[in-house]
């Protein structure tokens, strides 16, 4: 502890020696360090998303959002946040506050939020401590406002997939499979032409089924329903902030009806209840409560969606039908699931989510002591719980065999009662206390804010090891110089638990700078209005690791029989070493920007940031002597460095009745490792460090093979991954060895995660008329196309798409000169189906996410204060390179989808 | 947080600020601020909570090694833990058996890493069968616990009813312990050569300077383990408790002291061919043979996969699978994925019941044998091919095979034998892959008694030649080489032969009798006999005409066979992390 004493003295100490001019003024928080821009509850009254994190693409500068997918829950799919690239080899989720508060943004519902920002720089990352260096996303929710005010908005969508992949019908699944077993020597076709003329009529369908299972599993569109009231309102002393949410998502897939009790179709509802009360307690005392209740429910078949989905694509249209003539669930030896009855047959999993966030502030006002000084002190109680209702079962299935007019059946399966399971899946509880005193005053030009704030937070999860406590300390000085010069500094001893005993505090110092030039007297310009020149530098950590990593502990080991019956005997086993001289990740975090406002109408920032992030926690298995005899641990030498840029534009102007705002954001970022322990490499391309982080690598195509002798030619380097044919992916040999093998490896485009982000908005109105529309894109980003039947057919009993046979050129010795893919084959092909740049493609996009329609009702309409009627749709559009999928799906999920929705939305 | 504590840092931080007093501070202002401090240190006081607040602790479990020895049943755990690195053949190198990379079988499915041993791939950052890590692991499991085990202290349970089988027990676990410390050692030494010997614990800070040893010292160290272990471990576990079958005994150290001595007296590791290795050799496998603890079976018991064969000496074992009849069950079967096969090579050293050779030529079968029916390849074999091999014509699971063209398990079937021959030793015929599975038990043969009398049959030739006996070494190499080959119903060779000549028929002798059991691999590296038999690869290929078959010989492949193979390399990884571990194995 006696470093956090010397961090209090410390802070005193900067504290008195700025608190010296007895002028003080009671001043609103000026401070420096919420940098980034802000965005208000107004831009996103044009959304319409359920998520709130879907309404965030491209809005604010420096969030990188990307979809995302849950896999098990499509409702849960919500977008993964990175601000400002990416910095480190661990963990990357930026710390989100909600109202002061660390709390997951999904308990949100959008029309809740006041304002969202993104704080960036070094002072901001510092002030969160050893959460701070992934970046800052700052959610305010709305508080009352004095009058009576009501607003009721109810709205109504469609959902469709935006892009659905398609697949063979089962002719051209079995012509594709007999080209595929010639290809691959086997000259006997496995199906005969007449087979694949009873797949085209249709004829014998129980015998040669042809079945479009996505067709058979969903329905056209799912629905989505909202509705949301809020009222707010009070007097001087006394405000209320009332908000109720009701949605109801309903996803597109059609579980058969089959009789049972249960409805296994995928949807969720939730209800949120939100109440923000400020009080004003006497003359010096500030009050506000703030409380969100929150339930939530969604149901989805036993089988998850993910596996769901993955039997879907990869059953073949002739594999089986629906159901055999006898009226049971078809199937075979080899093809074990039936698609709909995984989604009818097998029970289902319902979630439910009770959620109750509740945090307290109290503000004094100690003028009465000293003018300027106050007190500040918040508390914070939230709790979660999720409850899982499972009920499932197996279903029997039956193949169909043997020629036309003589049909018999083979039974698979077994036909279960439905088995229930419930358990409380999990539970988690934090709270979070915290005090600040500060003091505010001024003396002539130069005014000062300087404050001391403790903040403690616990997050207790059911489980073990899943609790994290942190604790901070820090002190805040503002200064302000005749609004020319403002400087920031902070100093914060931040801790956490995850640390050893004894190593829990770092110091986390940083200060910023700004320069407004516009306020100077010397500059006088007409055309720039303001004109401000900042910069930052500090550091700051992130804990997002495991506990007792210094440990070691003894595992459950393997198993060895002995005595005369050969009895199991289980072993038990030294696990990994603990870590020696575990650091906490820290950042270095460094800008410089500009802002401007130019002919009162255009605002403009450019800033260039720097990031060093060290400390990470890498492998040491690959310093470490295998001689050793044990799994080395992890140590803290990993090291990442991250740069690039950020531009904003913000435009508006207004001629009569006519408004036109436009507004955009563009980020670069680029990364590179500087140290990730990585193992000795044979060749310098192959190593990772130096590169970007999750950085595509893969061999390097150089056609397909034209003739068994131009592969036996002893001048064509030997590929050794498996056997090749004509028609398989012939590869560049980078080091010469005559020999293609992982040492031929290199990297190959970008990463999964752009470099370059941006989005625009585009606001228009004219008289009771508008339409605002968000546009987000990404460049320098590259996808691989690496999942089974969508893009890689055959192999395994998969199916194959239609990517494959018609939106790209297949290799047959007819198409040799023309073909961008290699040959179709029934095996597994690892020589193909491997990273390499034929299964690469760049995935840049830009995407209409949110396009908004709207009427303002003319005049008092029913003594209505406002109505607007709207059309709404997300994920309307996309150019991008892929074409067939999304680009930022392109595994077996459930489709993103766009959403057309209509509403109505009333003030009182 | 103790608020005196405080207090004085207050003073102290005083006295700081004095030095830092700007000078239009006055004296009054000074003292407000120093009040309102106050004021405010008081306010945040208030909401600090204890200093420990980061103090918690949610971990489960040991962590300490003391606690591993507090009882006998976590103590039995961590030596069940050693036994774990034993390690069988059942397709361990990524499905295909060790053999594959032997001119005695062929991997079928060529994305198997264990085609890297012979397609010219392998090297030093390409590893195939890297053991090196897990060797050590299992080297290190085995130092701790020898370490551990003889201060821990079971007293308190003296009056406890089973104390005394306990006591039984583990009167042998440190020698147990110690027998698999010598055994992994012995493992590595014969992939590596020279290694770095363990017998403590290391850790980061110094392992990563650790030294080898020559490979000759490794042995020795080896062979004076095992004398010592053999003083101390038991015959048989029959005596002490029926719970302890399956675990190191007396004879187990005596045999693996057999196979080092051997390995190395071999020319491999014997460049000056020092005969007094040979003898050493020759003796440790003879004190085994004087024992009388083992006996050889008739031909008709299983000698693998078979507990109660007299002649095991000792088991690796394992659970309830059917994962290598998986892996091996010939195409054409419910499951079949054929695996590893055995090729004409090794089916051409399987003689004629009455002793002669038979070979496929170019120009079809040939045999000196007058009661060789060529059209009848397969009849009238040394009984041990048809423990081997299953052929075009024999039964399994009550089917004939059929690997002509077209025939149900060949070609052109997808993933029919290129050689014209699957696997069947150790696979167990009664196991089900389909429709319902079913699986049994299978025990790898780490060492049996037949392989004590043919090292001694191969010493003994190589240090005195075919016939020499005297009172300590009571047979000679002939008489101990027809025990196996009465034993398998073979003719025995009557007559002396000359050293070279008794030499190459020893090493036939060891291949048709090990076949797919482990050896060849080693043998052929310690031997040095790589170069004039492991390039040229054959098979058969049969044709039916319904009536007839007719046989021609196939090309399979022509394998990469390099000298410095003898050898693996040391991983490059490793002697970047250590430069101490160089030099690299000669030629990689």
């Amino acid at each position: 502890m006696n470093r956090l004493y010397i961090s209090l003295i410390t802070s005193f100490a900067v504290l008195v020696v700025t608190a010296q001019n007895k002028n003080l003024k009671s001043q609103s928080d000026s401070t420096n360090h919420s940098s980034g821009l802000k965005i208000e509850s107004s831009l996103l009254q044009h959304h319409s998303q359920v998520n709130v994190g879907d309404a965030l693409y491209g809005i604010l500068p420096g969030l990188n959002v990307m979809q995302g997918t849950n896999g098990t829950n499509i409702f849960d799919d919500a977008p993964k946040f990175n601000i400002r690239g990416l910095s480190t080899l661990g963990n990357s989720n930026p710390l989100i506050i909600i109202d002061g508060i660390e709390r997951d943004i999904n308990n949100l519902s959008l029309h809740e939020i006041g304002s969202v920002s993104v704080l960036t720089n070094a002072v901001a990352s510092a002030m969160y401590g050893v959460r701070g260096a992934n970046g800052v996303i700052q959610i305010t929710t709305k508080r009352g406002k004095t009058g009576t005010n009501a607003s009721v908005n109810y709205s109504y969508g469609l959902t469709t997939p935006y892009r659905m992949p398609k697949f063979a019908d089962a002719a051209t699944y079995a012509s594709a499979v007999n080209e595929a077993l010639a290809n691959d020597g086997i000259l006997t076709p496995r199906y005969t032409a007449q087979e694949i003329d009873y797949f085209k009529s249709g004829e014998h369908a129980e015998l040669y089924p042809n079945v479009d299972w996505q067709k058979e599993l969903y329905e056209s569109n799912g629905t989505v329903h909202q509705v949301d009231a809020e009222f707010d309102g009070g007097k001087n002393d006394f405000r209320y902030y009332t908000a109720f949410t009701y949605s109801n998502q309903l996803s597109m897939f059609a579980p058969q009806d089959i009789g049972e009790v249960y409805n296994a179709r995928p949807d969720k509802l939730h209800l949120n209840i939100r109440t923000n009360l400020d009080f004003k307690l006497g003359s010096t005392t500030d009050l506000s409560i703030n409380l969100l209740g929150r339930i939530q429910s969604q149901t989805r078949p036993a089988s998850t969606l993910k596996d769901l989905i993955a039997s879907m694509y990869n059953t073949p249209a002739a594999a089986f039908p629906v159901r055999v003539n006898t009226g049971a669930w078809g199937g075979t030896n080899l093809y074990t699931s039936n698609p709909l009855a995984e989604l009818s047959d097998k029970g289902f999993s319902r979630v439910n989510r009770v959620n109750m966030l509740a945090d307290m502030k109290i503000v004094q006002d100690l003028s009465f002591l000293t003018k300027g000084l106050y007190a500040e002190f918040a508390v914070a109680y939230d709790n979660m719980a999720n409850h899982l209702d499972t009920r499932s079962k197996n279903y029997a299935y039956k193949m169909a065999t043997g020629t036309p007019g003589n049909v018999s059946y083979q039974s698979f399966g077994k036909t279960t009662e439905l088995a229930f399971k419930t358990e409380l899946n999990s539970l988690e509880m934090s709270s979070t206390v915290s005090a600040i005193t500060g003091y505010k005053f001024e003396t002539g030009d130069h005014a000062f804010d300087a404050k001391i704030k403790y903040e403690q937070q616990s997050q207790v999860q059911d489980g073990r090891n899943n609790t994290t406590k942190r604790q901070s300390i820090m002190g805040i000085v503002s200064y302000n110089f005749n609004n020319k010069y403002v400087a920031d500094g902070i100093l914060n001893y931040s801790g956490s638990a995850v640390m050893p005993e004894g190593d829990y505090f770092n110091l986390y110092p940083a200060i910023s700078a700004g320069w407004i030039v516009s306020n100077e007297s010397f500059f006088k310009s007409s055309a720039i209005n303001y004109l401000k020149i900042n910069t930052s530098v500090g550091l700051s950590g992130s804990d997002l690791f495991g506990h007792d990593l210094e440990k070691q502990f003894f595992l459950s080991g393997d198993d060895y029989y002995f005595q005369s019956n050969n009895q199991k005997f289980t072993g038990w086993r030294e696990g990994a070493l603990g870590v020696v001289g575990l650091k906490m990740e820290q950042a270095l975090k460094a800008d410089l920007g500009v802002e401007a406002t130019i002919f009162n109408s255009l605002n403009i920032s450019a800033s260039y940031f720097y990031e060093n992030r060290s400390n990470i926690l890498v492998s040491g298995s690959s310093v470490i002597s295998g001689v050793l005899g044990i799994d080395v641990p992890k140590l803290s030498m990993g090291e990442v460095k991250n740069q690039g840029v950020e531009f904003v534009v913000d435009w508006q102007k207004k001629v009569n009745e006519f408004t036109l705002g436009l507004s955009g954001n563009f980020t670069y970022a680029k990364n590179k490792i500087i140290n990730m322990n990585e193992a000795f490499q044979p060749e310098s391309y192959l190593y990772k460090t130096g590169n970007s982080l999750n950085q595509f690598y893969g061999l390097k195509s150089d056609g397909f093979f034209e003739s068994v002798a131009q592969i036996n030619d002893p001048n064509t380097p030997k590929q050794l991954f498996g056997e090749v044919k004509p028609g398989d992916i012939k590869y560049v040999d980078q080091n010469n060895d005559n020999v293609i093998n992982e040492y031929d490896i290199v990297r190959l485009g970008y990463s999964d995660l752009p470099e370059i982000y941006y989005g625009f908005n585009v606001n228009v109105a004219y008289k009771n008329f508008g339409i605002s529309a968000q546009f987000q894109g990404v460049a320098n980003r590259t996808v691989y196309l690496n999942e089974s039947s969508l893009f890689f057919p055959l192999r395994n009993n998969t199916n194959i798409s239609t990517w494959y046979l018609d939106e790209n050129v297949r290799w047959t010795p007819e198409t040799a000169a023309t073909a961008n893919l290699p040959r179709l084959t029934t095996q597994d092909n690892k020589n193909n189906f491997r990273a390499n740049d034929i299964w690469q493609r760049d995935g840049s996009f830009l995407k209409l996410r949110n396009l908004d329609l709207y009427y303002n009702l003319p005049g008092k309409i029913l003594k209505l204060t406002e109505a607007r009627i709207y059309l709404r749709g997300s994920n309307l559009f996309s150019l991008d390179n892929i074409k067939y999928a999304d680009p930022e799906m392109i595994s077996a999920n459930y489709p993103f989808m766009s959403t057309y929705s209509m509403g109505v939305n009333i003030k009182f | 947080m103790n608020t005196m504590k405080i207090a004085i840092k207050i003073e102290k931080g005083r006295n700081y600020m004095n030095a830092l007093t700007i000078k239009e501070m006055g004296k009054t202002n000074r003292t407000r601020i120093l009040k309102n401090f106050k004021v405010s240190l008081l306010l945040l006081i208030a909401v600090t909570p204890a200093c420990n607040y980061l103090d918690f602790d949610e971990s489960i479990g040991y962590s300490q090694h003391d606690q591993m020895y507090e009882t006998f049943t976590r103590a039995e755990a961590m030596l069940t833990q050693a036994y774990t690195y034993l390690d069988n053949d059942f397709g361990s190198i990524d499905g295909g058996m060790r053999e594959c990379a032997t001119d005695d079988g062929y991997y079928v499915w060529s994305n198997s890493s264990v085609r890297n041993f012979t397609n010219g791939s392998w090297s030093a950052i390409k590893l195939v069968d890297a053991k090196w890590d897990n060797l050590y692991t299992g080297i290190r499991v085995t130092n701790q616990f020898v370490e551990h085990i003889n201060k821990a202290d079971f007293s308190r349970f003296e009056w406890n009813t089973d104390y005394k089988t306990w006591i039984d027990k583990s009167q042998y676990w440190s020698y147990e312990a110690r027998f698999l410390r010598a055994y992994y050692h012995f493992e590595l030494a014969k992939r590596y050569g020279d290694i770095p010997l363990v017998t403590k614990i290391y850790d980061i800070n110094n392992v990563n300077n650790i030294t080898k040893m020559p490979f000759q010292q490794v042995i020795k160290f080896i062979a004076a383990e095992c004398d010592t272990l053999a003083q101390k471990l038991p015959v048989s576990y029959s005596k002490v408790s029926s719970l302890q079958y399956g675990r190191i005994t007396k004879g187990a150290a005596m045999a693996l002291k057999s196979r080092a001595l051997l390995y190395a007296a071999s020319p491999l590791h014997n460049s000056t061919n020092d005969i007094q290795k040979w003898k050493d050799a020759a003796l440790a496998a003879k004190n085994l043979m004087d024992s009388a603890f083992y006996s050889l079976e008739a031909i008709t018991v299983s000698s693998v996969n078979n507990l109660g064969s007299k002649e095991l000496i000792l088991e690796q074992r394992n659970g309830t699978t059917n994962n290598f009849e998986k892996l091996n069950y010939p195409a054409g079967f419910d499951g079949g994925n054929t695996g590893t096969c055995p090729t004409q090579n090794l089916v051409d050293a399987f003689q004629t019941i009455n002793g002669y050779d038979v070979s496929l030529t170019s120009s079809g079968w040939v045999s000196s044998d007058p009661a060789f029916d060529a059209s009848k390849p397969y009849d009238k074999r040394d009984p041990r091919f048809y423990k081997t091999v299953t052929y075009d014509g024999s039964k399994w699971k009550n089917q004939t095979i059929e690997v002509f063209e077209g025939g149900k398990n060949g070609y052109p079937l997808n993933g029919a034998t290129p050689t014209g021959y699957y696997l069947r030793k150790y696979l167990i015929e009664s196991v089900n892959l389909a429709p319902t599975a079913s699986t049994q038990y299978h025990y790898w043969v780490l060492f049996r008694y037949s392989e004590i009398l043919l090292n001694y049959a191969e010493a003994m030739n190589e240090a005195f030649g075919s016939e020499y006996s005297d009172a300590t070494y009571k047979i000679s190499a002939r008489a101990a080489l027809n025990l196996i080959r009465s034993r398998a119903t073979m003719p025995i060779v009557s007559t002396a032969k000359p050293v070279e000549e008794f030499r190459s028929i020893i090493q036939r002798e060891r291949r048709v009798e090990f076949a797919f059991e482990g050896h060849r691999f080693w043998d052929i590296r310690r031997w040095k006999i790589g170069t004039d038999t492991q390039s040229a690869i054959k098979g058969v290929s049969i044709k039916s005409d319904g009536a007839s078959k007719t046989y021609s010989l196939t090309e399979i492949e022509n394998r990469v066979w390099h000298e410095k193979m003898n050898l693996y390399p040391i991983p490059q990884s490793e002697l970047y992390i250590n430069p101490s571990l160089n030099p690299q194995n000669f030629g990689w």
